[in-house]
């Protein structure tokens, strides 16, 4: 018995030391600091309006509701939004990471022609943006303009994650590449067969950020796209602009309840929460790979 | 054959010729003109605008085929200015902000936005009118053209920010309602020693919004500018703001404001006063006043909320700041390429009539709403047709605001007001003429220079910070210190030159 315990004592002892605490403690902390505006956010949508005009300010949720949500799905155009929000993420993720993984694989072959300018050129828009309205007016030559095309086609190949992809392929085996030739693959065969495959650390890296891009994004699709093509992060965003501008303005007409805007931003935020702790480990993976090589 | 092609051939001629001889007027009446609206904010309840019932309503009334959308306000004037740039901007521009006189000149010097004048002019005659009716408007007139609509809730000069209290607890404390500040603060320190916070206003960035009974009972207004022995003066600037900060001062250093302020939104600031926490605010008045009350009996049926008329501070001073008009932004029609600046006249016309400022209050007669020898009952029908069910709102359709209105008053008080019973209602009255009972009207608040126009954003800045700074310094000798560093930062940052141009500009407009 006494055995057991003096096992049992010097088992914590060994878990829990004095560092380790502290460390568990600072983590806690830290868990807390970033999960709470989420849980925040998640209890003021689905607080019953009697209980948010009780207390300014709620530490802990009051009462349960989902009668903001059920509003959220009776609104055809929300559920439109949200619709669009997945189509978006999903078609402008694929085509994002298709083409950066492409361009990126292409510009770290020593035996590319140009390669160099081409690169010069990719590097341009890192630190030169050509601004809102000649922005506009190059969508709209082009025939984007409230189209679906303007929501994941401008910004397709980001350079800044366009070089961390080229410098995960410049240490990419020679060998590799060069023996699927010697089976006579062609380019695009050694790339297809051989390079994708063997490259899912930067593919889920570069899909998790473009993913989380897309997702969040309301800027250019609330310039770019009638509203019958706008995401929900964009309505969301005007639900919030809209409380503002009004309440500054001192007039009490169509408000966007605190309670439906945090229904509606906790519908944006959950599928982020769920997806993320699955590919983390490949977006720090990826993003490590690309920085410190090449 | 031959004779069945002349007679195709005659019958073709007589057509063309029918065609040809009918007035274009006639032709033009029966095709309605595309009209397309952009407007700031969002849909509301509004889920499609093509099947809109009030939207159809106001395209028959003015014979148009409506393509109206909702743009968040954050992105508004960039979408707008981007329009603009590959000359295809909306024919009508919902509410721009309008102390944006840089923006807007802009867009009346490049031919963008048609004036008020011609074909556009008749088209809008309830327009025309209601600058008529309120002259300080003419001051948003640029080359002496009308070249936006005001969006209003109300005519002649608006109601400022008045102090709100609990009724409630002045009774429990044995008091009266306070005709002074120093009454007033003496109600704040009961409820500090009753475990409640003083009064609360949101106070991140400015404390603005509530100095206007401190200004006020120095005969000042907290807004525009004021008339002195040298012309035209800055508010903030003038010496009896210093005395009106110092008191304010002592409010925040006697502990009688509510520790949060510093830190709060409106929205933070307004749950405070409604839930209870604290007991009183220097906030919005109007229809909040009863919108405030129906919160409260929900958070507590003792709850009373009650206004007091503008305090004095022992001189013969008192009031809120009373803004020149109760508008704010302008709504703009344009006419190029495609445009059809007549046809969203006749729109904006007809939502500034009585007939659709009632539609877009209320909605149809018979769908929406009863009519009874003048009794209105409301349907639950409106509840589909875009109408807001929200609390918290005037109960208004998407339509009603961000074009003509933000609802006029006597419609906000309709929908306060239903379903009230006659105790209700006197006491919002008695609320309303207690807000208005002493005012001290602004100035030159629509009006601006090129040099003040310039200057604006600094003056704010400047301003906003050095207030903050007085209220919250540790004694009155400081303060003062830091009011005279204030104006002399502020006249020689280019308040001086911009004050001396103003002068110009608002001798003219008030001779």
């Amino acid at each position: 018995m006494n055995s057991n315990l003096r096992h049992q004592s010097a088992f914590w002892e060994r878990r829990l030391s004095p560092s380790k605490i502290t460390i568990i403690s600072v983590l806690i902390i830290v868990f807390i600091l970033t999960a709470y505006p989420f849980f925040y956010v998640l209890s003021l949508a689905v607080m019953p309006y009697e209980q948010y005009i009780r207390q300014p300010i709620h530490l802990l949720p009051a009462g349960f509701t989902l009668a903001q949500f059920e509003q959220i799905a009776q609104n055809s155009r929300l559920v439109q939004a949200f619709g669009i929000s997945v189509l978006k993420t999903l078609v402008g993720t694929t085509l994002n990471v298709v083409f950066t993984v492409m361009a990126g694989y292409a510009l770290s072959r020593p035996q590319l022609k140009f390669g160099r300018l081409l690169t010069v050129l990719f590097l341009i828009p890192l630190f030169a943006n050509s601004g809102l309205i000649p922005t506009y007016l190059n969508i709209r030559a082009l025939g984007l303009l409230n189209t679906f095309g303007a929501l994941v086609l401008p910004g397709l190949v980001s350079p800044f994650f366009l070089f961390i992809t080229r410098s995960f392929f410049v240490d990419y085996p020679p060998e590799l590449i060069e023996a699927a030739r010697l089976d006579g693959a062609t380019q695009f065969g050694i790339f297809r067969r051989v390079v994708w495959p063997t490259s899912v650390p930067i593919i889920a890296t570069l899909a998790m950020l473009y993913g989380v891009g897309h997702w969040n994004e309301y800027f250019w699709p609330s310039i770019l796209v009638q509203p019958d093509l706008q995401p929900a992060s964009v309505l969301l965003q005007g639900m919030v602009a809209n409380r503002q501008v009004l309440q500054g303005i001192g007039q009490g007409t169509q408000i966007a309840p605190q309670s439906f805007i945090a229904a509606v931003a906790s519908l944006l935020i959950i599928p982020m929460l769920i997806a993320y702790p699955f590919l983390q480990r490949y977006v720090v993976q990826g993003i490590l790979l690309g920085s410190v090589k090449g | 054959m031959n004779k069945s092609i002349a007679r195709f051939l005659l019958l073709g001629a007589s057509l063309m010729l029918v065609t040809a001889l009918v007035p274009q007027s006639m032709t033009q009446a029966q095709t309605p003109d595309k009209v397309v609206i952009w407007s700031p904010g969002d849909n509301g309840n509004v889920k499609d605008w093509n099947t809109d019932p009030i939207l159809q309503q106001v395209e028959k009334a003015t014979n148009t085929q409506i393509e109206m959308v909702k743009i968040g306000w954050d992105t508004f004037t960039d979408r707008v200015n981007a329009a603009i740039a590959s000359g295809q901007p909306p024919d009508i521009i919902g509410v721009v902000d309008h102390g944006n006189k840089t923006l807007i000149t802009q867009w009346a010097t490049d031919g963008v936005i048609a004036p008020f004048e011609g074909d556009v002019a008749n088209a809008a005659p309830n327009i025309l009118a209601f600058y008529k009716a309120n002259p300080p408007l003419n001051a948003l007139k640029i080359g002496g053209k009308i070249i936006g609509v005001p969006n209003f809730w109300d005519s002649g000069p608006g109601a400022g920010n008045p102090i709100h209290i609990r009724k409630d607890l002045l009774d429990k404390y044995g008091m009266q309602v306070p005709d002074t500040l120093d009454q007033y603060f003496a109600y704040l320190a009961a409820c500090k020693k009753d475990g409640l916070q003083g009064v609360t206003f949101s106070a991140t960035t400015s404390i603005i919004a509530a100095f206007q009974p401190f200004a006020g009972a120095q005969g000042l207004p907290a807004d525009g500018w004021v008339k002195t022995d040298k012309g035209w003066g800055y508010w903030a600037v003038q010496p009896g703001i210093k005395d009106a900060l110092l008191l304010f001062r002592s409010m925040v250093a006697n502990g009688l404001v509510d520790n949060k302020v510093w830190e709060s939104n409106s929205d933070v600031s307004r749950a405070e006063y409604v839930s209870g926490k604290a007991c009183s605010t220097i906030w919005n008045g109007g229809g909040h006043i009863g919108r405030i009350q129906n919160d409260m009996t929900i958070a507590d049926k003792t709850f009373k909320e009650f206004v007091v008329p503008a305090p004095t501070a022992g001189k013969q001073f008192r009031g809120y700041t009373s803004p020149e008009a109760s508008m704010y932004g302008l709504t703009f029609i344009t006419q190029m390429k495609g445009n059809h600046p007549v046809a969203a006249a006749r729109i904006l016309n007809y939502l500034a009539s009585d007939e659709g400022l009632k539609l877009t209050a209320i909605g149809i007669k018979g769908r929406d709403y009863t009519e009874d020898n003048g009794a209105i009952t409301l349907l639950p029908a409106r509840a589909q047709d875009g109408f807001a069910s929200e609390a918290g709102d005037t109960g208004s359709h998407p339509l009603a605001t961000t074009l003509v209105s933000w609802v006029p008053q006597s419609w906000q008080d309709f929908a306060l007001l239903y379903g009230h019973n006659q105790e209700f209602k006197d006491w919002y009255a008695a609320m309303w003429k207690n807000m208005r009972k002493y005012e001290i009207p602004s100035k030159g608040t629509l009006s601006t220079s090129a040099k003040w126009s310039a200057f604006q954003v600094t003056s704010n800045e400047l301003r906003d910070r050095a207030f903050l700074q007085i209220v919250r310094a540790a004694s009155d000798a400081d303060s003062t210190t830091l009011f005279t560093q204030f104006v002399s930062d502020w006249n020689s940052q280019g308040g001086a030159d911009a004050a001396a141009e103003m002068s110009g500009v608002l001798d003219t407009l008030y001779k």
